[in-house]
């Protein structure tokens, strides 16, 4: 009887096989969903280019503010933009106009009586400054967000109840959140390093977002006397204007913080509050005046026709190097694998998360993208090199940089990210489908 | 000129302070890494020159855009500098590390650093000028200059690096 020959399976080959065949699949289903126009064909999954580019609206706010004095006005402009920029608005210009003085009497509370053939005392003048901010917001952020974040002093203070009144009326509700109500303490912006807004337990059991007040290091023995005075007694926080309650707890922790609730219920309200508190203190009243909306000044592209003749320069450019040799077969065809695999997976993850992105970045971050893979493949010695420079250089502007800078910068980290690891899969890739 | 005291005067001093802070810190950095890389005076210098001339490159691409043909530099104009530094990173690397790779190899010598430059430089500005062009093809008005605008500075930086290492090495 002839033996049966044995059969052998070579599992190296077999997993493979199957990894190749789901990389394959995953590198089609990116091109596919990254393509114009697909998500017109299927119902079960929605993926769509989100554009940014219709969101946008742009309003001119006239803040009044109650100086004359350069400092003070330089000091609020500066701000006012820092609080937008952390909200996240895209585009803000602020410029300052003519200060107006008006006189004003100033009446004193006491009555003055005047004798008879006395002559009756000139009322007190004071001279009151008004000094417009013209802030121009052009955003994709609620209108509702901005106004407080350009109008707002949002002065916090540490008050003390005064003797004498009653906080506990049922008829005057009020008065335990009105400012006349309290005394002042030492304790204001000046003793807080920072604030910070997070989620904390409650007394019922839910979770609520509270604000915390980190005094400096040089505050917190006296921060600490304060509190162990009023020990068991009812403090407040004044926030713009209206108190919040404080039940000062019997003993003193070692970490001494004060908090207090807040009104915010999602992110957006927490980014707004922490921009309000942390952005520095506005010396001077602001009241504002008037709102203006504008016509919107917005660049914005048919993303789908620049994406179709950018892929037509793409394979011309390679073609070009395919015929004069410029460069080798091999790495020619995994430069262009790895740009349009990054490009495609890229497009493909703004789609299926519905990412809002400004139209007209997207066709240059794909030409450095496409420049950046094929000096990546050609130049292996210079790859660190490229790779470290562009990371560096990207995260710097990403801190640093205006709005339209900062997006770009942090979407090219992310292609810069993913062409420097598909680099060396698509060369795997390549070698191993071509000994399949 | 007037786009210079218009900035200066509607920025604040965040602004102002934060981006002149961006350029000096990426600035440092990269000519320290290429010091401390190469040891090489030459090519520090070669890569100071190449970064102060794309920056003179695009301030006056500004300048140009806005005296001569009366273009407004709006907002999107933020990402030319951006980009022309990129471009010009992406030129410095390819030199430093071709530099890094055969400097101890009995092949060196400053005319092969030349010749892979200019391979270097002839292959990124075909890329530049197809990729830029047509893209521009599909833009109109504003957006058609600014690509343009930002294609042309970025096709100088190459031929810049290549005539300043050629001027080094003389």
């Amino acid at each position: 009887m002839k033996k049966q020959p044995k059969i052998t399976f070579n599992i190296k080959g077999i997993l493979s096989f199957i990894v190749l065949a789901l990389i394959s699949a995953v590198m089609l289903a990116a091109v596919f969903i990254a393509l114009p126009y697909t998500e017109k064909l299927t119902d079960i999954v929605s993926f769509n280019l989100v554009t940014k580019d219709q969101d946008y609206w742009t309003k001119v706010y006239t803040v009044s503010v109650a100086s004359g004095n350069k400092k003070e006005i330089e000091d609020t402009k500066e701000i006012i933009y820092k609080r937008l920029r952390d909200f996240g608005v895209e585009r803000v210009n602020i410029s300052i106009g003519e200060t107006t003085s008006e006189e004003i009497e100033v009446t004193s509370e006491t009555e003055e009586t005047t004798e008879e053939g006395e002559e009756a005392k000139e009322p007190e003048k004071k001279t009151v400054y008004k000094t417009p901010l013209y802030i121009t917001v052009t955003t994709t952020k609620d209108t509702a967000y901005i106004e407080p974040l350009v109008s707002l002093q949002y002065e916090y203070k540490v008050m003390t109840r005064k003797n004498g009144i009653n906080f506990d009326d049922s008829s005057n509700a009020m008065a335990a959140y009105l400012e006349e109500n309290y005394n002042k303490t030492d304790f204001d912006h000046t003793a807080f390093r920072s604030v910070y807004i997070t989620k904390l337990g409650t007394s019922t059991g839910g979770k609520a977002y509270f604000v915390i007040f980190k005094p400096w290091a040089h505050k917190v023995d006296d921060l600490r006397h304060f509190l162990e005075e009023h020990a068991g007694d009812t403090i407040g926080i004044c926030v713009n204007g209206m108190v919040y309650q404080y039940n000062v707890p019997d003993t003193i922790s070692s970490n001494v913080m004060l908090y207090t609730s807040t009104y915010a219920e999602n992110a957006e309200d927490v980014k707004e509050l922490s921009a309000l508190y942390n952005s520095g203190h506005i010396p001077v009243e602001l009241t504002l005046e008037d709102t203006e909306d504008k016509d919107t000044d917005i660049v914005s592209i048919n993303y789908i026709k620049v994406m179709l003749g950018f892929a037509a320069a793409l394979i011309v450019v390679y073609l070009y190097m395919f015929i004069f040799k410029t460069t080798k077969r091999i790495e020619l065809v995994q430069s262009l694998l790895t740009t349009g695999i990054v490009l495609s997976l890229y497009i493909s993850y703004l789609k299926i998360t519905d990412t809002p992105i400004d139209s007209f970045i997207l066709p240059i971050e794909a030409i450095i993208t496409a420049i950046l893979v094929k000096s990546l493949a050609g130049n292996r010695d210079s790859m660190i090199y490229i790779a470290t420079a562009f990371i560096i250089t990207l995260i710097f502007s990403s801190i640093w940089g205006t709005a339209t800078i900062v997006h770009f910068s942090i979407q090219m980290i992310i292609l810069t990210a993913l062409s420097c690891i598909l680099l060396p899969l698509t060369k795997w890739y390549i070698n191993k489908v071509k000994h399949l | 000129m007037e786009i210079f005291t218009t900035v200066w005067k509607d920025w604040t001093m965040y602004q102002k302070s934060s981006l002149l802070l961006m350029g000096i810190c990426i600035f440092i950095i990269l000519i320290s890494c290429i010091y401390i890389i190469t040891r090489n005076r030459r090519l520090i210098i070669h890569a100071i020159a190449s970064i102060l001339c794309s920056a003179i490159f695009t301030v006056g691409t500004m300048v140009i855009l806005h005296v001569v043909f009366d273009e407004r530099i709006s907002y999107i104009y933020m990402l030319i500098p951006l980009v022309v530094f990129l471009v010009d990173i992406i030129s410095l690397s390819m030199n430093l590390g071709y530099y890094t790779s055969t400097r101890n190899k009995k092949s060196f010598s400053p005319i092969s650093v030349k010749k892979e430059l200019l391979r270097d430089s002839l292959q990124l500005s075909i890329f530049i000028i197809l990729l830029f062009s047509a893209i521009s093809v599909f833009m109109g008005g504003a957006l058609f200059t600014f690509v343009i605008a930002m294609g042309a500075t970025a096709l100088l930086i190459p031929w810049t690096n290549y005539l300043l290492l050629y001027w080094i090495y003389r």
